[in-house]
């Protein structure tokens, strides 16, 4: 059964990349669905499975790597970690999958849409239920790859094709701390197994030198991969840019599965995470600061998916500070739920993005939700969720993590601050995307040369967001935290299911005491609220500002007034530039200089003058080949005399 | 005893016909004194008991290959070779390496000792019928690959041979 | 046929028609002349086999020699071809013409 999961996508994208007639959208679109739904059934067996026995389960598939001690086995895994994944990549997968059809009408190679569309499920599943670090590998350069190709997918025009580009170099830094991960966990512990590396760190009582330096440096070169796959600073460039891809792409890969590989893979490696407490200071301070650096981003911005896009970052930055402070299950329910209210609010824009016939700046929308009655409910859904509106799924796993930020004994309270503050623009900034796409007046275009009257989409587009919007409110019940579920008499079912999966190695028991310390109920009721507050003070601001136009108030003011401020933010900071004038055109420069110096000049001009210099003394040396027969025979002749004579003595 | 003498006189008339054949700087009086030579091979092959070769080297050497040389040398209307140096090496040289050939070739067989006499009797009395026999029992699969190789050189000469029907390459 | 000639002075004889031939070869510019020298060492070769033929007493040296002179028969077709085909070319067929091997 757990084959048929890996094999149904595959099928997909064959059938549709190379065997299927390529004419008929519906075909491809069927295929690809079924494909994905298919994989979804056979999950929800294989999960039910694993869920009856709580053990997990090792499939193993055949002997793929073996050179000398090494080997590397293609073998599958499902736990508490692979079996939600699959759960979340398919079914999310299947619904985008259904509305990607109605999305991609218009285009003529829906074939090439959905041949890479399966192929990034198949890749997004090998990387989660490898059970180890190489299959692992091979998914998460699969997913890159088939980004790459989503993203670009409208090549013809060539900044789509530069922000494909972009995703995958920025991409390959990250990879290459992974793979240096990879070097020095099988230098150390001699396998890239996760069962057999997991079983290592448990048995260690203590770890002696050379473990702890070598931990630190082994997790901080995983975290670089990390950063790179779930845009993280200073590696989170690309996925603001790769919204140039189609919005259901955005969906997908870029708001609900692929940019949880990260997350996904240091949760795997949870017990190394542990046993590093230096890496887990830089890896929370790190996604705390994403967090707040992408949420101030996301304020001022116009296009309504790069909104979403910062927005992900944001997010993103949340759960890799809950990894850093040690809250892996936090993080990993703020995986799930962000998964569903994202998917939700990408869908969303995709929506009405269609439906103003591929506009996207939210200045000319406003005034849409008497046109689009049901994508308006169920943005609202998302938009309530992601802010943390009590109730949501947001509200859960958001406060989860800020109030294990809290507690973590360095540098806490001020991780928490951050995490806090970032809540706050989340809030501004999703009730400003509301208010100015769906309330206030429309958008008079005064050329008018484009009068379409805005229209809801078919069912099949809206249908699948419905069920987001449902499980955007309902997978937050999921993950109530302990204090609030005491209160019914139960406790926190998400925590409790990953239970068996993230343990702390008993070596690191001791930095970790504080996870499982009793702490006052007050104080977790005190930050409840006050995030409550905050959020509710910051969406009132954004609806005061935002619902009537002209723009007015606090927003005019503030850009009056700080104009540089304004512009810096609209700018993103200019990080773009930095790279640009601080690494792009250095390396350019540097590469020119090698090209055309090193490389035309030193090492061509070696070779050529080598082979000059041959001519020439060749020269020399032919000079008795002067292409006469005659003297060539004579030769010839010569030479069979001698050998004539040799052979009589 | 007069067998002897008249191989003598063929081998003489061999000889000093093939150097004429590389001597002389007419073309067409060099391909007749080939045919001389041949002649006298044949005359000597009949003196060997050989009468089937006789025929043959009269029938296809002078009389099909040599007449082919001078349809060419007709047809390319060639004269006179002019005199010239040749480049390349001293006639000299050319004439030491051929002593020194012969020498050890003397000196080889010399140091052989006397060969065994001939089998008596050897030339049957029916020699074509004996040549006929070998070639189309024991040698018939070599026969018969002859008779392919010559087709192909027929098709081989034909096509090196016609005009060409594409631009030469620095004409 | 009592007489028998030695073999020897067979094998002098096509030692002298060899390496007249191969002089010819050397020392002609005319490609038709190169060939008739050729020609001529086939034939040494020639006597060598029907000589060979009379000393053991059996034909295969006689057949030899036939197939001998019809690979000379191929071998005179296609480089008379050859000849006509340089003389297309270059004009004439004299043996300096032919330099593409100069170093």
């Amino acid at each position: 059964m757990i084959w048929m999961v890996l094999l149904f996508p595959l099928l997909g994208a064959l059938l549709n990349g190379f065997l299927l007639p390529r004419r008929s959208k519906l075909l491809s679109h069927g295929v690809a669905v079924a494909a994905v739904a298919g994989a979804f059934a056979c999950a929800c067996c294989v999960f039910l499975e694993f869920f009856a026995t709580r053990h997990s389960h090792l499939y193993f598939g055949f002997n793929w790597l073996q050179a000398g001690k090494f080997t590397a086995p293609f073998e599958l895994v499902v736990d508490q970690l692979s079996g939600l994944m699959i759960l979340i990549i398919t079914g999310i997968g299947t619904l985008i999958h259904i509305y990607a059809g109605g999305y991609m009408k218009e285009e003529v190679t829906t074939y090439r849409f959905f041949a890479y569309l399966n192929l990034f499920v198949f890749m997004m599943l090998l990387l989660v239920l490898g059970n180890n670090l190489l299959v692992m590998f091979v998914g998460w350069e699969g997913v890159g790859l088939c980004s790459y190709l989503l993203i670009g997918y409208w090549f013809q025009e060539e900044a789509n094709a530069k922000a494909g580009m972009k995703a995958f170099l920025v991409n390959r830094i990250g990879d290459i701390g992974f793979l240096i991960g990879i070097f020095l966990t099988y230098k150390h512990f001699g396998t890239v197994s996760f069962s057999e590396l997991s079983s290592w760190m448990n048995l260690m009582p203590t770890l002696a030198e050379p473990y702890p330096k070598a931990l630190f440096w082994i997790t901080l070169s995983f975290f670089i991969g990390a950063c790179g796959k779930s845009a993280q600073l200073p590696l989170y460039v690309w996925l603001p840019d790769a919204m140039a891809g189609p919005t259901p792409v955005s969906a997908l890969i870029h708001a609900a599965t692929m940019v949880t590989a990260g997350i996904f893979m240091m949760t795997r490696l949870s017990f190394f995470f542990y046993a590093a407490p230096d890496t887990m200071l830089i890896v929370a301070c790190v996604g705390a600061l994403t967090a707040l650096f992408a949420a101030t981003i996301a304020l001022v911005q116009t296009d309504i998916k790069k909104v979403l896009a910062y927005s992900t970052v944001s997010q993103l930055g949340y759960m890799v500070l809950a990894c850093g402070v040690g809250a892996f299950d936090a993080g990993v329910f703020h995986l799930l739920t962000h998964a569903c209210f994202k998917a939700l609010l990408f869908l969303g824009a995709g929506s009405v993005i269609f439906a103003m016939h591929h506009e996207q700046d939210m200045r000319r929308m406003g005034g849409l939700r008497k046109h689009l009655p049901i994508t308006h409910g169920v943005m609202l859904v998302g938009v309530l969720a992601i802010i943390g509106v009590p109730g949501f799924s947001g509200f859960f796993s958001k406060d989860e993590i800020l109030w294990k930020a809290f507690i973590f004994p360095t540098y806490g309270p001020i991780l928490w601050g951050i995490g806090f503050l970032a809540a706050g623009c989340t809030a501004f900034y999703m009730v400003r995307l509301l208010c100015l796409t769906f309330y206030g007046t429309p958008y008079q275009d005064k050329s008018a040369h484009h009068h379409h009257h805005p229209h809801e989409t078919p069912w099949y587009m809206w249908g699948p967001l419905v069920v987001l919007a449902l499980l955007s409110i309902g997978v937050g019940y999921l993950g109530v935290p302990d204090f609030l579920a005491h209160l019914v008499g139960g406790h926190n079912l998400f925590a409790h299911y990953l239970e068996g999966l993230i343990y702390i190695p008993a070596s690191a028991q001791g930095a970790w005491g504080h996870l499982h310390a009793e702490h006052a109920h007050e104080l977790e009721w005190g930050l409840m609220l006050s995030s409550v507050a905050l959020v509710t003070l910051a969406a009132g601001t954004a609806v005061f500002c935002y619902t009537n136009r002209p723009v007015r108030g606090v927003a005019s003011f503030l850009g009056g007034h700080f104009p540089r401020l304004h512009q810096l933010l609209l700018d993103k900071y200019r990080v773009d530039e930095c790279y640009q004038r601080k690494i792009v055109t250095p390396l350019a420069e540097i590469s020119t200089f090698l090209w055309q110096v090193v490389d035309v000049r030193v090492i061509n001009g070696c070779v050529n003058w080598v082979g000059y210099l041959l001519m020439g003394t060749s020269g020399i040396a032919s000079f008795r080949m002067t292409g006469s027969l005659h003297r060539y025979g004579f030769w010839v002749l010569a030479g069979t005399v001698c050998v004539l004579i040799i052979s009589c003595f | 005893m007069v067998e002897v003498w008249f191989f003598y006189f063929f081998a003489a008339i061999a000889v000093v016909a093939s150097l004429g054949v590389i001597l002389l700087r007419n073309p067409v009086a060099a391909a007749m004194l080939l045919v001389v030579t041949l002649c006298a091979l044949a005359a000597e092959y009949v003196l060997l008991g050989a009468e089937f070769s006789a025929a043959i080297q009269v029938l296809v050497y002078a009389g099909a290959i040599v007449i082919l040389f001078t349809f060419v040398i007709m047809m390319l209307n060639l004269g006179q070779e002019e005199v010239g140096q040749l480049a390349g090496f001293s006639k000299w040289a050319l004439l030491l390496f051929m002593l020194g050939g012969a020498g050890v070739i003397l000196i080889q067989r010399l140091s052989m000792g006397a060969l065994p006499p001939g089998v008596p009797g050897g030339a049957a009395s029916d020699n074509t019928y004996e040549v006929g026999m070998a070639l189309f029992t024991k040698y018939l699969w070599p026969f018969e690959l002859a008779s392919l190789l010559i087709l192909l050189a027929l098709i081989a000469s034909v096509v090196i041979a016609r005009k060409p029907t594409f631009p030469s390459r620095d004409a | 046929m009592s007489a028998m000639v030695p073999i020897e002075h067979s094998l002098i004889l096509a030692f002298l028609l060899f390496f007249i031939g191969a002089a010819g070869v050397l020392i002609r510019r005319n490609l038709i002349t190169v060939l008739m020298s050729i020609e001529l060492m086939l034939n040494s070769a020639n006597l060598l086999f029907v000589a060979a033929s009379r000393q053991v007493g059996n034909v295969e040296g006689q057949v030899m020699m036939s197939f001998v002179i019809l690979i000379a028969a191929c071998e005179a077709a296609i480089g008379l071809a050859m000849v006509i085909a340089i003389f297309r070319r270059y004009g004439n067929i004299k043996t300096e013409f032919l330099r593409a091997l100069r170093g």
